[in-house]
């Protein structure tokens, strides 16, 4: 048992390892390859976990393959056009200028009532307001609707918005994000002093401590207090 | 690029690793059949026990030198398997059962051989 529980371990950290090398893309299935490798990956690490006849090294030599047969493919995805094709495919259009394209639905084995059920998962829900529609390689139906059914946005109505930057961390449990300071062109100076305004004085009272868009410092005490002090 | 580098890393050192495997089995292996054929096969045919029994130390203390990299890198249940031959072949030297020696001894001489031949890189061996 011992064996098994130590075997667990290491194939863990190996498997662990594989992925954060793979990259995020990985952990999202996009592409055909991407969702093979995963899907090998877990039975690869699985069989010398639990079958202690077959040696450690057999399925870390396995995985090895994989890691790089995995990134070799994005590696030449990333640079190939043609290699690209080849191993993630081709995005389809479905619908074309507002026009069902028959032909790739046939060929894609889609049935109308997919087509309307992506749609409907898309907030649409007449096909007459849709321009495009493009089932992307990944299996992902992505809508554009026709400009008339588009949402009214601020560049439509020539209204200018200030840039914004995304609201951050500043501090968390007690800790503080220099990364986010430095970023915003703050200090720890700057921080304290408001942290005295809110009537804190040590960063350990503070649980979540972040600066949202419109510049506003927003407190949560370990105590459950909030407070809120304008930047 | 940076993962594209320590993968390929990962796959040659493992290629490394494999061709210095592949030798010292050879090499182990090919030796463990020297004393078999040369030593402990005669020794047995001409009933000479007492030199039978000592080869055979000799082979079964080579063996568990070697045995200790195989079961990392092999199946061991392979392994495994010679480890019974060689005791029932204690037994059968103890007993001086000439035929029942001779022939535990022909079937580790082959599974060793096979130990061998299925690292290989072998049409046979890949499908």
């Amino acid at each position: 048992m011992i064996v098994i529980l130590t075997r667990t371990i290491i194939l863990y950290g190996v498997v662990l390892f594989m992925i954060r090398l793979m990259g995020k893309a990985e952990l999202a299935e996009m592409e055909p390859f991407q969702l093979v490798i995963i899907l090998m990956v877990a039975e690869l690490a699985v069989l010398p976990m639990e079958n202690t006849d077959i040696s450690l090294m057999n399925g870390i030599t396995a995985l090895a393959a994989l890691l790089f047969i995995q990134v070799l493919i994005s590696y030449i995805s990333l640079k190939s056009e043609k290699g690209r094709i080849l191993f993630c495919g081709k995005p389809s259009i479905l619908i074309n200028k507002g026009n069902i394209v028959e032909s790739e639905m046939k060929k894609l084995r889609i049935n109308i009532n997919d087509l309307l059920e992506e749609l409907r998962s898309n907030s649409i829900t007449s096909l007459d307001d849709v321009e495009y529609a493009i089932l992307e390689t990944n299996g992902d139906l992505n809508v554009i609707p026709k400009a008339e059914a588009r949402p009214l946005t601020k560049k439509d109505m020539l209204i200018s918005s200030p840039i914004q930057h995304m609201s951050l961390p500043l501090i968390v449990d007690g800790m503080v994000y220099q990364d986010s300071l430095k970023a915003l062109n703050l200090t720890e100076d700057w921080l304290k002093k408001n942290m005295e305004s809110a009537n804190i004085n040590d960063y350990k009272e503070i649980l979540f401590c972040y600066i949202d868009e419109n510049d506003d410092l927003h407190f949560h005490r370990k105590q459950g207090n909030k407070g809120e002090v304008k930047k | 690029m940076k993962a594209l580098i320590i993968s390929l890393f990962i796959l040659l050192l493992i290629i490394a690793l494999w061709f210095w495997i592949l030798n010292y089995m050879d090499q182990s292996i090919h030796h463990l059949i020297e004393i078999i054929d040369d030593n402990l096969k005669p020794a047995v045919i001409n009933s000479n026990w007492e030199k039978a029994e000592n080869q055979f130390l000799i082979l079964k203390q080579k063996w568990n030198r070697y045995q200790r990299l195989y079961n990392l890198f092999i199946d061991q249940a392979a392994v495994s398997e010679i480890n019974y031959s060689n005791a029932r072949i204690g037994v059968y030297l103890d007993q001086k059962a000439t035929v029942l020696a001779l022939s535990e001894l022909s079937y580790v001489k082959e599974h060793l051989s096979a130990l061998h031949e299925d690292e290989l890189i072998r049409i046979e061996n890949i499908l």
